[in-house]
C-alpha cells in the first residue's frame, strides 16, 4: 500500500516536473515546412490579375485612339497587333476616325490563363461581341519576360458560327503549346505554312483538303477575283504573295479536345502593275492615307499584315484545319 | 490470534503514515500545480503579438521563402525601414514569379524564425552580368518595368525610406519581395498577431486537480486497513465473510468439490452400466443435486443439451416435458407409470417393444429432462409406469422404439422391458419413432420391442429395459425421447424426422403402439389406419396403455399426426398406435 502510493506520488512529481519546463511561455518557435505548393501547377495570373492587365492595356489603346497617335501604343501593344494598330491610327488620322473593326470590347467571355513557369507566357482572351453586333475579338497577351509587362500581341476577329474548343478554367490554367506541338494533324508551324500555301495558290495548292473552307479566304479570292476583273479592263496584272515570318506564332493547348488553338502572323503583299503605261494608285481610301504623299508608279506594292487564328485537331481525329477567325490590315503602301 | 494485533498496530501506522505525511505532499503539489497554472494563464501568458526583426545589408531585394510570410499567422505587418533613401516597395507576388524578378541578381532570403525575435537570413542568387545590370539601372530599367509597375505582383505598397504594410498571406505559395531601390542596408520587422495562443495552464489545472484528488484518497481511503476496505467481497458460497467463515467456506467448497468429484464418478459409472438409470449426466446433476443440498433446485425444462442428447448415446431427457406438468407433480406421474407399467408388464408379457419402450422412452423423458427431471424420471424409469406416464411425452419413446427399429439388432431382453414399457409407451411416439427410423418394413413387434426396449433401456437408464443394448437405439431413443418430449410439449427437432414429426401431433404414443405391434401390417393410410392400429395396439398394449393412453391421448394424437406424417411404412403402427390410444382414452 505504502509502496504503491509512494511511487505514484513520485510519478506526479515527475510529471509536473516536465510541465514545468514546458512553460517557455511562447511556446516552441514555428518552422517552415517545405512547401509542397512549389510542386503543383498553378495559374500564372488569377482572373482579377488578367482583368488589370486587359483593362491597363485597353486603356493605353484607347488613349492612343483618342490621340491617333500611336507614339504611346509600344507600352502595351507588340507583335503584330501593333503594326495592325498603328496603321489603323495612322489612316484613322487622316480619314477622322478609327474603323468599325478596331474597336476591342472591354468585357469577355473567356481567358485561357498559362500554367507555365517560364517565359514568355500567352493568354489568350475572348471578349463579348462589340455593341454594333461585330463578332468577338480573340485577344492574345504576352509577357515576354519576368521584367515586362503584359502586351496585346494580335486581335483575330473571331468569324460567325465558328467553333473554338475547350480550354480548362482560369482557377486551373492551361499549357501553352509549342510550334512543334506532335500529336496534332499537323504541327502548329506546318499548319500556318500550310495555310500560306493555300492562300497563295488557292485551290492549286496541294493542302486544300486538309482546311475546310473560311471566310478569311473566301473573303480574299472574291476581292482578288474583283480586282482581277479591274486590272483586266485596265491590262494590268496584279498578284498576292503571302509569307510567314519566323516565330510569330502563339499557341495554347486546349486539353479536353486534344487540339491546339494557334495564332498566327501572316505577312502578304500585294502587287499591282498596272498596265498601258498607267499609274498605278493607291485603291481605297486606307491604302491613300497609307500612301500618302507618295509618287504614284504604274506598280504599287501594298503591305499587309494578316492574324490566323487557326484550330488544329489531335491527330487521329480525321478533322480537317479551320481557321476560326482572322484579321487584315494593310500597313504599307508603295510605289515602287 | 496474534495477526490480529500486528495487524492493527501496522494498519494504523499506515493510516498515520499516510494522513499525515503523504496527504500534506499531495495537496502541497496540488497548490503548487493550480498555482503554476494561473501564472501561465496571466503572468507568463504567451504573447500575442510576435515581432521579429532582422537587417539586411548591401543587398537590393529581399523575398521570403514560401511559407515564411505566414508563418505564425497569416495576418502579416511588414516594416522596411531602409538605410538610404530611395523608394522602397513591398511587393505581394507568387514564388515562380519572384523568382522570375530575381533571376540574375543577388538577393537575401528570409527562411523563417531563427528565434521569436529574430528573423533568418541568408544570400542568394548568381549576379548576372554586372554591365547588364548597371545598364539596365542606367536606362531606368528599359528592358523592365519599374518594380512597382509589374503585372505579376498580387499587390505592391511603396514609399520613400520606409514602408509598412498589412498582408493576408493564406497560400503558402505566396511570397513577399522588397525592394529597397538600391543596394543598401535595411531593417526588416515581421509583426503577426496570433489569433490561436498555445495554452499552458490547463496542463497545470489538470495536474493540480489529479493531486488534490489524489490527497483526499490518500486521507480517506488509502488510509483505511485493506481489509476493511473490502467490504463487499462475495466468497459465492457461503457468505460468510469472517476467517473462519472462510475456513469453513473452503471447507464447504472442498466438500463441494469432493461431492462434485464423486458425483461425476459416480454418474461415469452410472453411465456404462446398463442397470443404472441416467447418464453421466443425469447421475451427475442428481449427485451434484443431492450434494448441494443448500442450492435450489433449478428445473429448466428448455435447458436440454441437443447436441449431447443427440451424441450421448445414454442421453435423453426429452421427456422432462412430460414431468413438468403442473397438475400432476412429477412424482404422481412417475408413481403411476410404475403402476400401470406393472401392471402392463403382466398383461402383455412381451407385448411390443412400443410399450417397452415407451416405457423406457418414458424413462428416458425423464431422465432427460433435466436434473430434477433426470431424477425423477429415474425413479420414473425404474418402474415401467413413469415410463409409461412418459409415454403421451412419449414421442420421443415412440421414437426410441423406432430408432431400435432402425437398428434393428436389438436384443430380445429388450423385449421383455420393452413389453412392459410398450404398453405405455406403444402409445407414444415410438411407433411412430420406430416406424419412421426404421425402414418401416413391418419389423416384428419383437424386434420394435427389442429396439424400443433398447432404445428406451438405454435412454431410460437401463432400468427397466435391456439397456446396453444397441447403442442406436439409445441413440434412437435418445432422439425419440427429445422427439418424444418435443411431441409432448414442445417441438424440437430431432435428428429423426419421426420424432420430429411425432412431436407436431402426440402420434408418438401411437406410433410405439404400432410398432410395438409390429406383426400388424403398417400399410393403412396414416391418418385412417391409425385408429385401425390403435385398435390392433390397443390389443396389444391397450391395457396396460390405457392409463397411458388417457394422459397420452393428446400425445397420442399428436404423435398420431406426426406419425401419420414421418412414416409410411409405419402408418399401421401409427394407426395402431392412434387407435390404441384412442381405444385407450
Amino acid at each position: 500500500m505504502k509502496k504503491h502510493t509512494l511511487t505514484k506520488v513520485a510519478a506526479l512529481l515527475v510529471s509536473a516536473g516536465m510541465l514545468v519546463s514546458l512553460a517557455a511561455c511562447e511556446g516552441q518557435v514555428p518552422q517552415v515546412t517545405s512547401s509542397q505548393s512549389s510542386e503543383k501547377t498553378s495559374p500564372d495570373l488569377t482572373t482579377a490579375q488578367e482583368k488589370k492587365i486587359r483593362n491597363k492595356i485597353l486603356d493605353v489603346i484607347d488613349a492612343a485612339d483618342a490621340a491617333k497617335n500611336p507614339a504611346a501604343l509600344a507600352e502595351r501593344v507588340t507583335g503584330p497587333q501593333l503594326d495592325i494598330r498603328t496603321s489603323e491610327l495612322t489612316i484613322a488620322k487622316a480619314t477622322g476616325k478609327m474603323p468599325a473593326k478596331a474597336t476591342i470590347p472591354r468585357k469577355i467571355t473567356q481567358t485561357v490563363i498559362p500554367v507555365n513557369d517560364g517565359w514568355p507566357r500567352t493568354v489568350f482572351t475572348i471578349t463579348t461581341t462589340t455593341d454594333d453586333q461585330q463578332s468577338k475579338r480573340l485577344l492574345v497577351l504576352t509577357q515576354d519576360s519576368a521584367r515586362d509587362n503584359y502586351k496585346l500581341w494580335g486581335v483575330a476577329r473571331l468569324f460567325q458560327g465558328a467553333k473554338l474548343p475547350k480550354f480548362e478554367v482560369p482557377k486551373l490554367g492551361s499549357e501553352m503549346g509549342t510550334a512543334k506541338d506532335a500529336k496534332l494533324v499537323a504541327t502548329p508551324a506546318e499548319a500556318v505554312n500550310e495555310y500560306c500555301d493555300l492562300l497563295n495558290k488557292g485551290d492549286a495548292s496541294a493542302y486544300k483538303k486538309d482546311f475546310a473552307d473560311d471566310m478569311f479566304r473566301d473573303d480574299l479570292q472574291q476581292l482578288a477575283a474583283t480586282v482581277q476583273q479591274g486590272m483586266e479592263a485596265n491590262k494590268g496584272t496584279q498578284q498576292q504573295v503571302f509569307t510567314v515570318p519566323k516565330d510569330q506564332i502563339k499557341i495554347m493547348r486546349s486539353a479536353a479536345d486534344g487540339g491546339d488553338l494557334v495564332v498566327a502572323r501572316i505577312d502578304s503583299t500585294w502587287t499591282r502593275q498596272a498596265g498601258e503605261g498607267r499609274e498605278s494608285l493607291p485603291a481605297s481610301d486606307e491604302e491613300k492615307a497609307l500612301f500618302g504623299n507618295g509618287k504614284a508608279t504604274s506598280t504599287m506594292r501594298v503591305t499587309y499584315v494578316n492574324v490566323i487564328a487557326l484550330w488544329i485537331p489531335a491527330a487521329g481525329s480525321n478533322q480537317q484545319i479551320v481557321a476560326v477567325g482572322a484579321e487584315r490590315q494593310p500597313v504599307k503602301v508603295e510605289a515602287i | 490470534m496474534d495477526n490480529e494485533p500486528n495487524a492493527e498496530r501496522k494498519a494504523r501506522r499506515h493510516a498515520v503514515l499516510m494522513r499525515g505525511v503523504v496527504t500534506p505532499i499531495l495537496g502541497l503539489l496540488a497548490v503548487a500545480a493550480i498555482g503554476l497554472g494561473i501564472m501561465n494563464a496571466t503572468e507568463w501568458k504567451p504573447s500575442r503579438t510576435i515581432t521579429a526583426q532582422t537587417q539586411i545589408s548591401g543587398s537590393r531585394y529581399v523575398v521570403t521563402d514560401p511559407g515564411v510570410a505566414g508563418l505564425v499567422d497569416s495576418d502579416v505587418t511588414v516594416k522596411v525601414l531602409s538605410g538610404g533613401s530611395g523608394k522602397v516597395c513591398v511587393a505581394e507576388t507568387s514564388a515562380k514569379d519572384a523568382a522570375g524578378w530575381l533571376s540574375g541578381e543577388r538577393y537575401v532570403r528570409l527562411t523563417g524564425l531563427d528565434t521569436w525575435e529574430t528573423l533568418g537570413t541568408e544570400k542568394a542568387g548568381s549576379a548576372g552580368s554586372a554591365s547588364t545590370k548597371s545598364a539596365d539601372a542606367a536606362q531606368g530599367d528599359a528592358d523592365g518595368v519599374d518594380f512597382k509597375d509589374s503585372d505579376m505582383w498580387h499587390s505592391v505598397t511603396c514609399d520613400a525610406k520606409s514602408v509598412e504594410t498589412e498582408s493576408d498571406v493564406k497560400d503558402d505559395s505566396t511570397v513577399l519581395l522588397i525592394d529597397l531601390g538600391e543596394k543598401q542596408d535595411a531593417d526588416i520587422s515581421f509583426t503577426w498577431t496570433r489569433k490561436t495562443l498555445p495554452d499552458f495552464a490547463t496542463p497545470f489545472y489538470f495536474v493540480g486537480g489529479l493531486l488534490a484528488v489524489a490527497a483526499v484518497l490518500t486521507a480517506s481511503v488509502f488510509a483505511m486497513p485493506p481489509h476493511r476496505r473490502r467490504k463487499r467481497v462475495v466468497t459465492g458460497t457461503a457468505g460468510q465473510l469472517e476467517e473462519r467463515a472462510q475456513q469453513t467456506e473452503e471447507h464447504a467448497e472442498e466438500v463441494t468439490i469432493r461431492e462434485a468429484l464423486a458425483g461425476s464418478v459416480s454418474s461415469l459409472i452410472a453411465a456404462f452400466k446398463p442397470s443404472k438409470r441416467g447418464g453421466r449426466r443425469h447421475a451427475a446433476s442428481s449427485s451434484a443435486a443431492g450434494e448441494s443440498f443448500e442450492q435450489p433446485t433449478v428445473i429448466d425444462p428448455s435447458a436440454r443439451n441437443l447436441v449431447a442428447d443427440a451424441s450421448d448415446g445414454a442421453q435423453y431427457d426429452d421427456e422432462s416435458v412430460g414431468e413438468e406438468t403442473s397438475v400432476i407433480s412429477p412424482d404422481e406421474l412417475q408413481a403411476y407409470f410404475a403402476r400401470l407399467a406393472q401392471e402392463s408388464g403382466e398383461s402383455f408379457g412381451t407385448e411390443t417393444a412400443g410399450d417397452n419402450e415407451a416405457a423406457d422412452s418414458a424413462d428416458v423423458e425423464v431422465a432427460d429432462a433435466g436434473a430434477a427431471d433426470e431424477s425423477l424420471g429415474e425413479s420414473a424409469d425404474e418402474s415401467d409406469e413413469p415410463a409409461e406416464s412418459e409415454e403421451p411425452v412419449g414421442s420421443d419413446e415412440t421414437d426410441e422404439a423406432d430408432a431400435a427399429e432402425a437398428s434393428g439388432a436389438e436384443a430380445d431382453s429388450a423385449d421383455d422391458a420393452d413389453d412392459s414399457a410398450e404398453s405405455g409407451e406403444s402409445d407414444e411416439s415410438d411407433e411412430t419413432d420406430e416406424s419412421d427410423e426404421s425402414d418401416e418394413t413391418g419389423e416384428t413387434d419383437e424386434t420394435d420391442e427389442t429396439v424400443a426396449e433398447t432404445d428406451n433401456a438405454e435412454s431410460d437408464d437401463d432400468a427397466d429395459d435391456e439397456q446396453g443394448d444397441a447403442d442406436v437405439d439409445a441413440d434412437a431413443d435418445g432422439t425419440d425421447d427429445e422427439s418424444e418430449t418435443d411431441s409432448d410439449g414442445e417441438s424440437e427437432t430431432n435428428g429423426e424426422s419421426e420424432t420430429d414429426k411425432e412431436s407436431e401431433s402426440s402420434d408418438e404414443p401411437e406410433s410405439d403402439e404400432p410398432e410395438s405391434d409390429e406383426p400388424e401390417p403398417e400399410t393403412e393410410p396414416e391418418s385412417e389406419p391409425e385408429p385401425d392400429d390403435e385398435s390392433e395396439d390397443a390389443d396389444e398394449s391397450d391395457q396396460p396403455e390405457q392409463p397411458d393412453d388417457q394422459p397420452e391421448q393428446s400425445d397420442e394424437q399428436q404423435s398420431e399426426q406426426s406419425d401419420d406424417e414421418t412414416e409410411d411404412g409405419t402408418g399401421e403402427d401409427d394407426t395402431a398406435a392412434e387407435e390404441s390410444a384412442e381405444e385407450e382414452s
